[in-house]
């Protein structure tokens, strides 16, 4: 490190905020080794669950899975706080399996601060940040509520919705960034100041209920699954008490009742003009939208082992409190509910995530980063993601190390990235696995292989992690040339009593599995030294043999998408100075900043003779150089 | 990720027609890419000719070894070229079917395909061949090829091949957006019979492909001309009626027995459209032997796979129910031996005729060679009206793009099936998609998404 950087203090990362893009932030700062402090207004809020109590998912588990391959804190926390874990699609493929866990709140923020505690390099403060210290569009540090100047060389920010929040429940508004806390307008302020394009979105929550008021009688019981599998690489089981949801549905009256008041929600009555997530509609919206529908599913959440309060999943709204009440109570099990807190739509400021590069640091101002809602996207684990890229990436500028990004075609982190900074949002950003071209390859249950040894190269990967990882591989490589070299003509295998083709091929027991019919129980039998074999390394020897032949024709697609991204387009490139470009492909250029030929051609309205263009300009500069 | 597996970048080679698809004397294709020593060996049988010199040599087609067309080539060799790549380039004669089957041969060739817009120009970019970039004019160059195939795309709205496709395209989309949401949203108010329902629908769309693709032989029908197949009972005059056509054709190319003595063949040329007539054994309902049987056989084929065909009647005969069996959507009826019956009993028979709902029939005597004429010219409306796009359509080049990639999506529509992952299926949809994404546009998973949302109440 430098020496004359002793006067700006002791912290290089700031981290402001303390949801779960910041929390992953801060702690990759630390883990790579810079001095970090983690500003955040509540210090009892940090790995608050502020929407439903539940991790992962489609996708979503993915996502978590990728960042405990890069040793983040996600994973562990909810394996230290799941109450109902479930493995959804476990009768399809793989690829497409979502490990999804209900979260008892104050385990998981628990959980969260245990971990943060033990980081060396972390130091947390509550304070409020109003302002950040800029000059030559650097950051010099952040400015606290009472004008102090805390210098720093980088800065992630991860404000969630609280730029600009405003609350809304029927026709009252309440400016706030989370029910009881005030939102932020400081830094929206600093945004304006330096020409950012801000939008606006909304979300909604469910109105909460009293456990002790629902009566289950009649409710459909759903409980955790048998087996259960841990989010994180690190452990081998849950210790946590796991408790079943209970699901009820909307019926004919409730719809009654939401259609007569429509105009007073929020927003139909033009209270609310931004734009929500189509997947995570109101119950107004799915009323409205979906006339035919005589009912719609509602998931009863605990929210802890300890706690009285439900969320009724599936009924976010943003009408008047009495009305919520009488819709609520039409509902099957729900007659007699106490509502212990109101459902409400809130909507808040976002920074155009086209104004980022794939670092997640601004195009504008060196050294800051954003991460999070602030960005557009939506859920705890596309924050965390963020949080996790973002956190590397400062602390690698503060190092002097090359960037961390990660491709869409290594990981479902990178199909997050690359997709808002170079086709941008239009509602809150949600992980979907169908959003992943490479999906067969993008496993959850592949992501340490994928990803840790990224991690160890830049040096994000705890000692204990590196040692189990390195055991594995070592093993998996093992076995993989044992049993490859094992094999079997269907004569062979007629002998062991089983049927297949006489096509006369030779065939290893991974490509047994390939069969339909065949499973690992049978080859057991035949062969008892199989038993052996770790099930995460059995299981990811025959996906890797069941996929094959898709997984081959993708690697093929992702070849041309490498030539792509090798060809770099300079940082500083003028784009004015480039002839024939037209004004709209001039400022998209401009606003976008692509760094790679593969970014631009993602870039909607880019025509391929502009692509010429720009590549033709770049070497003509190149050479001019090399002279 | 296995570690084994090699990175290193091996693209495709790519060919272009550097000609307008217009009529003209020569057309040019260029060839450029590693694969193009390969394609001169394969399609030539010979050495590679000394670099940069003219060489007239014999095209073979890769199937059948029969000769695509005498061609003047040029070899050019890496790094001196436009592209940097070894470059290959191929003058053949400006018919529109020499251009079609060569093409059709690249494509048989393993990492061989058709250039995208400007990606000549991008591989002399990416090897460093800038300076022939710096000639003036090439930038223009582009911009007229986007814009042209922007007119073309205009001009395909009209068309039929391009119409078809873009509706598949979007049932496909559909489908997949359905298939998809099953897969994504496994908790949400997705229909659960929808993955069934997909795949059912799948099979429907297999079935129309597959029949557009036989039906629609576009390129088969002006390379080798429209096959009309001469069908009927024996002795109602087929054999009659075949030598009156040749006879009224001047330009008879060829008149050869077929392999076996019962199809004979004859090449005529009918106002510049190629057509071959077969003279097929006549269908009886009893065979006496195997010679016969052999014969009749071989009639069943090529009533098959033919374009039209002449259903022979002989007038003075009853009309039987096996030989109006034979009647179906590719026929034209042929009524025989007018000259042998008065007008009252041919209007019967017509009537009989139109009562069944046949009404495309012409009349003649081909003993006497009466009303030759007259069905010629309804045999050339016919074929003109049923293969419209291939005489006034797209020009060739498009169009075997357009079947090149429909039998692609067709071929990965094939393989998603019941017992295989859905994340299969769904990539096998995808990819199906994804082989007309250069006639409908890049498949979006934007659009997909609002299909879903739009269909499903997704949000629980």
């Amino acid at each position: 490190m430098r020496k004359n950087n002793v006067s700006r203090g002791t912290n290089k990362v700031i981290v402001v905020g303390g949801g779960h893009a910041g929390c992953e932030a801060a702690a990759a700062a630390s883990r790579i080794g810079c001095k970090t402090l983690l500003i955040t207004n509540n210090k009892n809020k940090i790995g608050e669950m502020s929407c439903n109590p539940s991790i992962g998912g489609l996708g979503k588990g993915h996502l978590v899975r990728e960042i405990d391959a890069l040793d983040g804190i996600i994973a562990r926390a909810i394996d230290e706080s799941g109450i109902q874990f479930r493995m959804l699609n476990a009768s399809k493929g793989p690829a497409v399996r979502g490990l999804r866990a209900q979260a008892d709140r104050i385990l998981y923020k628990k959980a969260i601060k245990n971990i943060l505690s033990k980081e060396k390099n972390l130091k947390i403060i509550e304070d409020e940040v109003i302002d950040l210290d800029i000059k030559n569009n650097s950051i010099c540090g952040v400015i606290l509520s009472k004008k102090k100047i805390v210098p720093c060389e980088t800065i992630v920010l991860t404000t969630g919705t609280f730029l600009n929040g405003i609350i809304h429940i029927g026709n009252e508004t309440i400016p706030a960034g989370r029910v009881g806390e005030k939102a932020t307008y400081g830094l929206s302020k600093t945004f304006k100041k330096y020409n950012f394009k801000l939008g606006r979105m909304k979300t909604g929550t469910p109105p909460r209920i009293d456990q002790n008021s629902i009566n289950y009688k009649n409710l459909k019981k759903q409980d955790s699954d048998k087996k259960i599998i841990p989010f994180s690489f690190m452990n081998k089981s849950i210790k946590v008490k796991q408790i079943p949801c209970y699901i009820t549905y909307t019926n004919k009256k409730t719809h009654k009742i939401i259609e007569k008041n429509i105009a007073k929600s929020a927003i139909y009555s033009g209270n609310i003009k931004s734009i929500g997530p189509r997947y995570c509609p109101s119950i107004e919206d799915k009323i409205v939208k979906f006339k035919d529908k005589n009912q719609h599913h509602i998931f009863l959440e605990p929210e802890g082992l300890n706690s009285n309060v439900i969320y009724p999943n599936g009924v976010s709204t943003s009408l008047p409190k009495k009305i919520q009440e009488n819709f609520i109570r039409s509902i099957i099990g729900l007659e007699d509910a106490k509502i212990t807190q109101y459902g409400y739509a809130i909507e808040y400021d976002y920074v155009d995530p086209l104004q980022l590069s794939n670092t997640l640091e601004t195009n504008k101002i060196n050294n800051l980063y954003l991460a999070g809602q602030i960005n557009g996207t939506t859920g705890y684990e596309e924050a965390a993601a963020q949080g996790i890229i973002a956190g590397i990436n400062a602390a690698l500028k503060v190092k002097k190390g090359t960037e961390f990004v990660l491709s869409r075609s290594e990981a479902y982190i990178g199909v997050l990235i690359d997709d808002l900074v170079n086709k941008g949002v239009t509602e809150p950003y949600r992980m979907f696995t169908s959003r992943a071209e490479y999906r067969l390859l993008l496993r959850s249950d592949n992501a340490d292989l994928r990803l840790t040894p990224k991690g160890i190269k830049i040096g994000c990967i705890n000692k204990d992690r590196k040692e189990k990882f390195n055991k594995k591989q070592a093993l998996l490589e093992k076995i993989d040339i044992k049993y490859k070299k094992n094999t079997f003509t269907p004569n062979n295998l007629l002998k062991y009593g089983i049927k297949i083709n006489l096509d006369g091929k030779k065939r290893n027991i991974f490509d047994l599995l390939v069969f339909k019919d065949i499973n690992r129980k049978e080859l057991e039998n035949i062969w008892p030294e199989i038993k052996k074999i770790p099930n995460d390394i059995f299981d990811e020897l025959e996906t890797r043999s069941v996929y094959r032949g898709y997984v081959e024709r993708q690697l093929q697609d992702i070849k041309d998408l490498k030539k792509d991204e090798e060809l770099k387009i300079p940082k500083n490139l003028n784009y004015k100075k480039i002839p024939n470009l037209t004004k709209e492909v001039l400022e998209k250029l401009n606003y976008v900043k692509p760094r790679n030929l593969g970014e631009i051609t993602r870039i909607s309205g880019v025509t391929p003779a502009a692509v010429i263009n720009i590549l033709r300009f770049i070497n003509r500069k190149k050479r001019k150089w090399a002279v | 990720m296995d570690k084994r597996i090699n990175y290193k970048i091996n693209i495709d080679t790519i060919f272009a027609s550097a000609s307008s698809s217009g009529l003209s004397a020569i057309k040019t294709i260029r060839i450029s890419g590693t694969k193009t020593k390969k394609i001169f060996k394969i399609l030539t049988n010979r050495k590679l000719p000394k670099a940069r010199f003219c060489k007239l040599v014999n095209l073979y087609d890769i199937k059948n070894s029969s000769i695509i067309d005498k061609a003047m080539v040029v070899w050019f060799s890496s790094p001196n070229t436009y592209t940097g790549e070894n470059i290959l380039e191929i003058n053949i004669h400006g018919g529109n079917s020499v251009l079609d089957h060569l093409i059709e041969n690249l494509l048989l060739i393993d990492g061989v395909r058709e250039a995208k817009p400007g990606e000549f120009t991008k591989r002399a970019f990416t090897n460093n061949k800038m300076d022939f970039l710096e000639a003036e004019g090439v930038m223009d160059l582009i911009n007229a090829e986007t814009k042209f195939q922007k007119n073309l795309a205009l001009q395909q709205v009209n068309g039929n091949l391009s119409t078809v496709i873009k509706v598949w395209n979007g049932r496909l989309l559909k489908l997949l957006a359905h298939y998809e949401g099953q897969i994504d949203f496994p908790e949400d108010e997705v229909p659960e019979n929808i993955e069934r329902r997909v795949l059912s629908q799948i099979t429907d769309l297999i079935k129309e492909i597959e029949f557009f693709l036989s039906e629609n032989k576009s390129g088969d029908v002006i390379r080798n001309g429209v096959e009309v197949a001469i069908v009927g009972n024996t002795n109602v005059g087929k054999s009659s009626l075949i030598n009156q056509i040749v006879k009224k054709d001047i330009a008879i190319v060829s008149k050869t027995s077929g392999t076996t003595r019962d199809v004979i063949v004859s090449k005529v040329n009918l106002s510049n459209i190629p057509v071959i007539f077969s003279d097929t054994a006549g269908l009886k309902m009893s065979v006496r032997n195997n010679i016969e049987k052999q014969g009749i056989n071989k009639a069943k084929k090529v009533i098959k796979n033919c374009h039209v065909k002449l259903l022979v009647i002989d007038v003075t005969k009853n009309l039987t129910k096996h030989i109006l069996r034979l009647v179906c959507n590719k026929t034209l009826l042929v009524l025989n031996k007018i000259d042998l019956i008065n007008k009252k009993k041919l209007y019967s028979v017509i009537k009989e005729l139109n009562e069944k709902g046949l009404k495309k029939i012409s009349f003649v005597s081909a003993k006497k060679g009466n009303g030759i004429n007259t069905l010629l010219n309804d045999l050339e409306i016919y074929i003109k009206h049923k293969y419209k796009d291939v005489f006034f359509g797209d020009p060739v080049l498009t169009r075997t793009r357009h079947r090149t990639a429909l039998k692609k999506c067709f071929n990965f529509l094939k393989k998603v099936n019941n017992d295989k992952d859905p994340e299969l299926n769904a990539e096998d949809i995808r990819l199906s998609l994804n082989s007309l994404g250069n006639i409908t546009g890049k498949y979006d998973v934007e659009k997909l998404l609002d299909i879903v949302f739009k269909d499903f109440c997704i949000g629980k």
